[in-house]
């Protein structure tokens, strides 16, 4: 994907997600007198700003369709592109795991864990695992003696 | 001078003086890190205040801000690598002279001069709020909707490289701030459905997936197991009076600066920096040092940064305008303990006010002690590899945003913010931009439907008192110096890259 075609697709699903906003805006309003006397009710700024935002977005997508500049047609890169989506799935992993069982010092210890020993991959799996559990695990016990002994805090 | 006594005494509280301590520390470390930075670290440390007495809270956020600022020049003179924006230009001296000189006294420039700076922000502070405040009481709801929106244009139109993306940002960040109970109808709005979003989107949430999440995955793709070589030869920090007189000059200048551009709103240090450093090096009498590990080419840099943070909490505490992403978030803690920034808050919240104006000087003074202090410590953190810095701050994160309000909705909102703003960074959307226009959006449209009510819908209203036409004026010319400045930049540089101010 170039970043011409990156831009435009981010332009699309701002409109999307502006009219999106404003049909759900009006219709959780409906119900309501949304006309005051003036006329300036609850959804009278929202659908302003819609409109904004939508003649916005047609003004970067024509834009990004006349500029042929070679910095917009170069494709898109991502350094450690694959580390990115690991710690994306791990925090969602993490999240659920935490909603669904509980438990959360753990969740946290398996967290970290997990994150340090794939982030140092590079120094060896022997390497990297060791270094993880040492530093999760003092993590662990730093985070669970603040939150949950000198603050009081209960997750 | 009664008020005086009862202020200090309201002040110099064991609370109040820990919760410096701890910002103070944060913001030291947080701000020498290269990629997390200050706005990242009075994110984090947002949540934390919910638990406080409001000034305690805020006083921990100030400290954090104007540790960060010095902090950044730690990595900018050890490293070559600004912590933070608005210690870009420290690096063209500051690196130099640790690298030829010795970089403890690189250090003690830049923190004898930020402190410095970081005084005369506060007295700044102190001596025009007041006055700009009682002014502000003649303003009425349209003066207060126009002067939103010129915060709003002037973060809107002088951040970022790409105005209409910018513009796109700021509307952005006003749905955002519309989502949730209206207040004057208390019809539902754009809730999706979710009972969780009946109070907005949580503040917290919001903050922390735009700047720390969105950040985290920045810093993944720069790289995880890099490890920095710091020079930290002669760490001790210490300047005689001779070389502080040598400075004297630049820190002035420095100083004035960053005070008058941090008033401004959409300014602030990273540029005010830059700024600075162009008048002391065209006007010294040694013109010729400057890049080569000049004192003054330290100082004037250093000591505006500071300044402007004072300066930035002018219009934010007289007028309700935050000025930048930091103050916005700070603008936060004073919503989330209920209390509203503006002229009403210094009759409202006396000792409050009072309380930020002399606690500002002392996280200066605190700054001061703990960079003397602990500033060897500080250095050797700069070797910690992204590796465990993500893991570590990724955690907290996530703690901090379910401690916000206990809900793990708010977890899952963070998380899809901080995707969705990893991508808008990397298109340069403006992120100062959104936070801002968040905070900014209920006092634009309660004061714009209030005005329109009044008025009974009539248009005229914004038009009735000399104080709104002159706002008028100045929106008018906020837009007009924006495209100026515009075509003027892409006649003389058509490849110049201004920066999102603040942010990154």
């Amino acid at each position: 994907m170039t970043w011409k075609h990156l831009n435009s697709l981010m332009s699309v699903l701002l409109i999307m997600g502006g009219i999106g906003y404003t049909l759900n805006l009006n219709h959780s309003a409906s119900q309501a007198i949304f006309f005051s006397g003036s006329g300036v009710g609850p959804t009278y700024f929202p659908n302003a700003l819609t409109g904004i935002l939508v003649l916005l977005c047609i003004v970067t997508l024509i834009r990004n369709f006349r500029d042929k500049s070679p910095e917009n047609t170069a494709m898109v890169t991502t350094e450690n592109f694959g580390y990115i989506l690991a710690t994306l799935a791990l925090a969602i992993a993490f999240i659920a795991s935490w909603q669904v069982f509980g438990y959360f010092y753990l969740n946290v210890f398996v967290l970290l864990t997990v994150l340090l020993t794939i982030y140092r991959i590079e120094f060896g799996i022997r390497n990297s695992s060791l270094v993880a559990v040492v530093t999760s695990v003092f993590l662990t016990g730093f985070l669970f003696a603040l939150f949950g002994k000198i603050l009081e805090i209960s997750f | 001078m009664e008020n005086l006594a009862q202020d200090l005494l309201n002040l110099f509280t064991l609370t109040n003086m820990l919760c410096i301590l701890l910002g103070t520390v944060v913001g030291m470390v947080f701000g020498a890190l290269p990629g997390l930075g200050t706005v990242i670290a009075v994110a984090l440390l947002l949540p934390v205040t919910f638990t406080l007495p409001p000034l305690a809270g805020i006083l921990m956020l100030l400290a954090t801000y104007q540790a960060g600022e010095y902090g950044g020049s730690i990595s900018a003179i050890l490293l070559g690598v600004p912590g933070t924006p608005q210690a870009a230009a420290t690096v063209i001296d500051g690196h130099p002279m640790a690298a030829n000189d010795s970089p403890g006294k690189a250090l003690s420039y830049s923190l004898v001069s930020s402190s410095i700076g970081g005084i005369f922000g506060g007295l700044v502070l102190i001596f025009v709020s007041v006055p700009l405040a009682r002014f502000a009481l003649n303003f009425g709801s349209p003066e207060y909707f126009l002067l939103g929106v010129i915060g709003l244009m002037a973060v809107g139109l002088l951040s970022g490289r790409d105005k209409i993306k910018s513009m796109i940002s700021v509307v952005l960040g006003l749905m955002a701030g519309t989502v949730g109970v209206d207040t004057l109808t208390g019809v539902n709005r754009a809730t999706f459905g979710q009972p969780e979003l009946m109070d907005g989107v949580n503040l917290v949430a919001f903050l922390v997936g735009m700047f720390a999440i969105s950040e985290l995955f920045i810093m993944i793709s720069k790289g995880l197991n890099v490890r920095y070589e710091a020079d930290r030869g002669t760490l001790k920090t210490g300047l005689t009076w001779k070389e502080i007189k040598g400075i004297g000059r630049s820190t002035t200048i420095g100083s004035l600066i960053g005070a008058g551009t941090g008033i401004l709103p959409g300014i602030g240090g990273g540029a005010s920096c830059w700024f600075a450093y162009a008048v002391v090096s065209k006007t010294s009498k040694t013109p010729e040092a400057f890049g080569k590990g000049s004192a003054e080419g330290i100082a004037a840099p250093e000591s505006s940064n500071n300044a402007s943070a004072g300066g930035a909490l002018v219009p934010f505490l007289a007028l309700g305008i935050p000025g930048s992403a930091a103050v916005a978030i700070i603008m936060g803690a004073f919503i989330m303990h209920g209390i509203q920034p503006g002229p009403n808050v210094f009759t409202a919240e006396r000792d409050l006010v009072y309380g930020i104006f002399y606690g500002f000087i002392v996280t200066t003074v605190a700054m001061y002690l703990i960079g003397r202090l602990l500033t060897p410590m500080f250095a050797r953190v700069l070797v910690i590899p992204n590796s465990f810095l993500v893991a570590t701050v990724l955690v907290l994160c996530l703690i901090g945003i379910y401690a916000s309000k206990g809900a793990f909705f708010d977890l899952w909102l963070a998380l899809g913010i901080g995707v969705a703003f990893y991508i808008l960074k990397r298109l340069e959307y403006s992120v100062s931009s959104v936070i801002i226009a968040y905070v900014l959006a209920p006092i634009i449209e309660e004061n714009f439907r209030r005005s329109l009510t009044l008025s009974n819908g009539s248009y005229d209203i914004f038009f009735s008192s000399v104080y709104s036409i002159a706002l008028v004026l100045m929106v008018v010319a906020a837009v007009g110096a924006a495209i100026y400045g515009e075509l003027n930049r892409r006649r003389n540089q058509p490849d110049a890259e201004p920066t999102d101010y603040g942010v990154k």
